[in-house]
């Protein structure tokens, strides 16, 4: 629930006074609805008294009071809406920019654990943006209008304002809050089983081959069904509890109305307020009804919000500090120049969970401008390496060093390493914004060369050029593009450094031709480290460092028989049959 | 649209009838009241002692309304629990009959949003808008019924102000589709903008863009903002117009009524003329003449969700797919009798299969084979050449359009199939794994109701698979968890978890897809020696594109691409070079030749 709160509160730092206006909206708009039957019970009663002869009564204000009060709920209504709606847009733009920098500033064992993460955060995300318009909105506006109607039902007799407010808030208002929120752990239960679905699906597809030739497929698909079962069995205790919020909502209004017609008839009968008087007391009730009727369906999203809340509210709290942070501290980075040094000192890695070290005392000195490959086994630790020198994944124990300084955080000093990843992502935008990603003022003349440089001309010429926009994850490129756009993306942030891990793996030996041609000519004049098992990719390299199990095992530089011998161990089917 | 709204389930008509009841109870509740207030205003009754009977019999009244609704709700969503387990249900049955060689089955992930997250849309759509629908068909005539009994004028201004139903439920679809158009609007919505740039985090931390990356998160969210409100502003005029109407048809009503008390107005009467009673009666009901086209409208787009949802469903799980041969296409487990007295290597026969995708595309035709016991096996050929689908089809892992497999003594057939299945070990490029103990991971082919199982014959797997190493590393050995999706293995360890996997499971057939792909060198050279262990006293027939892996076969079965146009060129396929045996023809439909001996 505190987590809650302060998402709440973050709500109120965002669009405060959009907020706060859609709240006063919200209250006019009962207010509207209560003067408008109030209005017109005080016009009948008035009339049918004058009608009998019993007092003077003036029609005017009255029924110009209907037709304001028409139209005054009508507007306020619609403008509540926008007012609300736009506001709450804001505070989503804003909620996914905290969460994306509380993601970003996470330690890299949270980011590892982001699959997960990502596939909830949608629907939290969902769950949040509803805070404000099913929760915030409609608990704010019923307690301010019923304050409002208490005030005013006090200044004709205290015992009024009690006999209406007490059910009015407690079952209309404190009733469903409470109750909604005792659903909590029901919803996180139902949250589970929602994901052991999804997982179990996933599970059922990926291994179906497996779980069918073991004869357990039908296991796997009624395991599918065990979780829909759990699901539904909580649903079932959610919905006895939405019932009776439901059942409560309903009821406050109902009590209320009593009250106001048993207090209001002794009132009538003492003398204290005239018949029409009297009907409006009754009649203004009826906003008890309107008031607490949204929060009728709070039942089922209570739970959810909470749930959600507190997966979010840390990552909110940490990308607004970050906020901060950056704002203060935007320094320009100073680009460097030329080849750099790399230096590994002792460098240990270790995984948290007690396995052994993924990198094992590793020590290794690479002078500016020459091009290593590292090879050996798959999970060896070349790509830890390669993680390492990039500022990645942080040494549990050692130091790197790029160009005689430190390695800190992503990207080396001052961004001097440039790393291709063996999954390439791009993002959604024109070619020109994702070239642009390291160096937001490069020039165009640097993107066409460095498309130019990775091959990409054939690619993008037909198609609209740097302008070619692509789809979400960077659709709409096959897997040889995607790796040659993203080696035009680090050309154009100009690492003085370029590590790629497994540059052609998946390729055809086609294209994997062209991205190794295209990387041969593009990295000249930098230092360079390649993670391989292909002797194609290793024949960039000058010097090979052979990895195993997280230690360097071999280091032969071209020319040396080790040399030789060490890519004559690599993957190549065509050198093999010539064998 | 049309079409699928006819499969949408419908709320039960109970819940229908009883949630238009307990709006209905509203009509006495307000009599009572009316006539109480009257007589307090008349001084027909005097105090609230004198209203004590009205105000008991307005609150059981309460009581039974809220006792009608409550019921409602919970039958309508019992019904909508149903239906969503329903779904969930079939689809996984669905997709459990669907065959591994299909290509074109649809992203997993997508299935498993459909059935974790979209079906939830069922629910609003029975609870609220099959309710509402009905109340919107009932409850307003009835009122104005009610209402022209005492005043014709009044029931007129209502009907009148309730301008004809179909215009504005048109209003209101507009609304509901330019809404679900704001929402998918071209740039898609604050979330997707997010996940975008989150996916690719790590690469956003290289390129030292992480707050520049925030910014344009939050400039992107600015754009949706604004376009999304321009078609709200629009969008939300459709409900004011519902308000208007409703306010002014009640606003109508009470000067008519106050027109008429003061004798100024004497037509539009049905009998008696009306007192403060029947005119606030009158009065009291006429909100809820309208309340219903309101929670009508609210929930309209609950319907459009509920559509979209059956059209991704139709869309993911109806159309034909490949099928595994199965007997018994409802999802319960067989119970499985597994005597570890190995059965003999079986004879492998395959006359004339061929293999046809439900769309016409032949994946396999007319390929026949038949592999001796103890034989081992390469099936080579370009890619789309079906190597896998006869694997697939061997394992009756895809059901033949014609010709026959026989695997011992048994002639594949849905009845059969899982018995053969039983004497087959599979042997994937990326096997499953479940977060449970490496142990439970490689006994993945026994029942989950066996005992532990025998220690040394998994330490024995995994010293033949090349794990030994491995495993001896791991902190806890064998009782070590795996993670979902192999989390803490690499692509080679993975690999040969699943020639470990094929060793324990100690069957007398096994089939092997590709084992040796996109490996580094040595970890294929275990993978290939791993599998030689797994074939000693069985039969192995493994598809491949491996030079190497193929000549340690016994025998080379070629397969020829099934039909022109050629297929799409596979990223992973050996160039012409790589052939094992130069010099063999290459013939259609099958050639065979000896691969091992001296060259």
């Amino acid at each position: 629930m505190s987590a809650l709160l302060a998402v709440i509160g973050r709500f109120f730092t965002y669009a405060p006074l959009r907020l706060l206006a859609g709240v006063v909206l919200l209250v006019l708009t009962l207010a509207a609805g209560l003067g408008l039957l109030a209005a017109s019970g005080y016009l009948i009663a008035g009339t049918a008294l004058a009608g009998l002869g019993l007092i003077a009564f003036d029609t005017f204000r009255p029924s110009a009071a209907i037709r304001f009060f028409a139209l005054a709920r009508t507007g306020a209504r619609y403008l509540e809406r926008l007012v609300s709606h736009d506001a709450t847009f804001r505070v989503l733009a804003a909620l996914r920019v905290d969460v994306f920098r509380g993601i970003a500033a996470a330690p890299a064992r949270v980011q590892r654990r982001s699959a997960d993460l990502l596939a909830r955060l949608s629907g939290d995300l969902d769950a949040l943006d509803a805070v404000h318009l099913r929760f915030v909105a409609p608990v704010g506006a019923a307690f301010t209008a019923l304050l409002a109607l208490g005030v005013v039902y006090a200044l004709l007799s205290p015992v009024l304002a009690v006999a209406v407010l007490v059910p009015a808030v407690g079952l209309g208002v404190v009733a469903p809050v409470w109750l909604a929120a005792r659903g909590r752990r029901d919803a996180r239960r139902r949250h589970h089983g929602i994901d052991a679905i999804r997982r179990r699906i996933v599970d059922l597809d990926r291994g179906r081959t497996e779980w069918a030739v073991a004869g357990r497929l039908g296991e796997a698909a009624s395991s599918v069904t065990a979780a829909a079962d759990r699901v539904a069995a909580v649903e079932a205790r959610q919905h006895r509890r939405d019932m009776a919020v439901r059942a409560a909502g309903l009821l406050a209004g109902q009590v209320a109305i009593v009250g106001a017609l048993l207090v209001g008839a002794d009132l009538l009968a003492a003398g204290a307020v005239s018949g029409p008087v009297f009907v409006l007391i009754v009649l203004a009730a009826f906003t008890v009804l309107e008031a607490v009727q949204p929060l009728r369906a709070l039942a089922l999203d209570l739970g959810r919000m909470i749930l959600a809340a507190g997966r979010i509210a840390p990552l909110m709290r940490v990308g607004a500090a970050e906020g901060h942070r950056s704002a203060e501290s935007l320094a320009p980075s100073i680009h460097p120049a030329g080849p750099m040094a790399i230096r590994l000192d002792a460098v240990t890695v270790r995984a948290d969970d007690g396995r052994p070290p993924l990198l094992d005392g590793v020590s290794l000195a690479i002078v500016p401008g020459e091009r290593v490959a590292l090879v050996g086994p798959s999970g060896a630790g070349k790509s830890t390496i390669l993680a390492v020198i990039a500022g990645l994944v942080p040494p549990t124990d050692g130091r790197v060093d790029v160009g005689g300084r430190p390695v800190v955080g992503p990207g080396g000093p001052d961004g001097a390493v440039g790393l291709l990843t063996q999954r390439i992502d791009l993002f959604q935008g024109d070619v020109a914004d994702v070239l642009r990603l390291g160096r937001p003022d490069a020039p165009d003349a640097a993107l066409g060369a460095a498309v130019t440089a990775a091959g990409l001309d054939p690619v993008l010429g037909p198609r609209d050029g740097l302008a070619f926009t692509l789809g979400e994850g960077g659709s709409g490129l096959s897997g040889g593009e995607r790796r040659r756009l993203a080696l035009a993306r680090l050309l154009v942030a100009d690492p003085s450094v370029v590590l790629l891990d497994e540059p052609t793996d998946g390729l055809d030996a086609v294209t994997a031709d062209a991205v190794l041609a295209a990387l041969s000519n593009a990295t000249a004049g930098r230092t360079l480290v390649v993670a391989t098992h292909r002797r194609t990719e290793a024949a960039l390299a000058d010097r090979l460092v052979s990895v195993r199990d997280g230690r360097i095992v071999a280091d032969a530089r071209r020319g040396e028989p080790a040399f030789d011998a060490l890519m004559h161990r690599l993957t190549d089917p065509a050198a093999d049959l010539a064998a | 649209m049309s079409r699928s709204s006819r499969k949408l389930p419908s709320a039960p008509r109970a819940a229908c009838l009883l949630s238009a009841g307990a709006s209905l109870i509203w009509i006495p509740q307000a009599f009572v009241l009316a006539r109480a207030v009257a007589d307090a205003v008349s001084g027909a009754a005097f105090g609230a002692a004198d209203l004590l009977v009205p105000a008991a019999l307005f609150l059981v009244l309460a009581l039974v309304r809220t006792g009608l609704d409550t019921l409602s709700v919970r039958l309508a969503a019992t019904h909508a629990a149903a239906e969503k387990h329903r779904i969930r249900a079939t689809v996984a049955a669905t997709v459990a009959a669907w065959s591994p060689v299909d290509a074109t089955r649809p992203p997993v992930g997508e299935v498993a949003t459909l059935v974790g997250d979209q079906v939830e849309s069922l629910e609003p759509f029975i609870v609220r808008y099959g309710p509402a629908r009905f109340r919107v068909s009932v409850v307003p005539i009835v009122i104005a019924l009610v209402v022209a009994w005492y005043a014709w004028a009044a029931a007129l201004v209502l009907v009148l102000a309730f301008p004809f139903i179909p215009l504005l439920t048109s209003l209101i679809g507009m609304e509901a589709r330019d809404r679900s158009k704001a929402q998918l609007a071209e740039v898609g919505t604050f979330t997707g903008v997010l996940l975008d740039k989150l996916a690719g985090l790590s690469t956003i931390r290289l390129f030292g863009a992480v707050d520049r990356t925030a910014e344009a998160i939050g400039t992107a969210g600015d754009g949706i903002r604004r376009r999304t409100m321009g078609v709200l502003a629009l969008a939300f005029l459709s409900s004011a117009v519902i308000e208007v109407f409703s306010a002014i048809g009640v606003g109508l009503v009470a000067i008519f009524i106050g027109f008429s008390l003061l004798g100024w107005i004497d037509f539009g009467v049905t009998g008696a003329p009306l007192d403060l009673a029947s005119g606030l009666f009158v009065l009291l009901l006429a909100p809820d003449f309208f309340q219903p086209l309101r929670d009508f409208s609210a929930a309209y787009h609950d319907k459009a969700a509920a559509e979209a949802l059956m059209d991704r469903h139709d869309a993911l799980i109806a159309p034909a797919r490949p099928r595994l041969l199965r007997a018994d296409p409802a999802p319960a487990a067989p119970p499985v009798v597994l005597t570890h007295a190995a059965p003999a290597a079986p004879t492998v026969t395959v006359h004339g299969l061929t293999v046809t995708a439900p769309g016409g595309a032949v994946m396999v035709a007319d390929v026949s084979f038949e592999v001796s016991p103890g034989e081992t096996v390469a099936l080579w050929g370009p890619s789309g050449a079906g190597k896998s689908t006869v694997l697939a089809a061997l394992a009756g892992l895809v059901a033949p359009s014609a010709g026959t497999i026989t695997v011992g003594d048994d002639t594949l057939s849905p009845t059969t199939a899982d018995a053969i299945r039983r004497r087959v070990a599979w042997i994937g490029q990326t096997p499953l794994t479940l977060s449970a103990s490496l142990a439970r991971n490689l006994t993945l082919a026994e029942p989950a109701d066996r005992g532990p199982a025998d220690p040394c014959a998994l330490e024995r797997a995994i010293a033949d698979a090349g794990l030994g190493a491995f495993v001896a590393r791991l902190p806890r050995g064998l009782a070590t968890p795996i993670g979902e999706a192999g989390a803490g293995l690499s692509g080679g360890e993975l690999r040969r978890l699943a020639v470990a996997r094929a060793l324990v499971a100690d069957r007398p057939l096994v089939l092997a897809d590709e084992p040796t792909a996109d490996l580094d060198a040595d970890t294929a050279d275990a993978v290939r020696a791993g599998l030689l262990k797994a074939a000693a006293g069985r039969t192995l027939i493994v598809a491949t594109h491996d030079p190497l892996l193929a000549r340690q076969m016994d025998r080379v079965i070629r397969l020829a691409a099934p039909s022109a146009p050629p297929p799409p060129a596979d990223p992973a396929a050996p160039q012409p070079a790589a052939d094992p045996a130069p010099r063999a023809a290459a013939g259609r439909p099958v050639a065979t030749e000896p691969a091992k001996g001296p060259a």
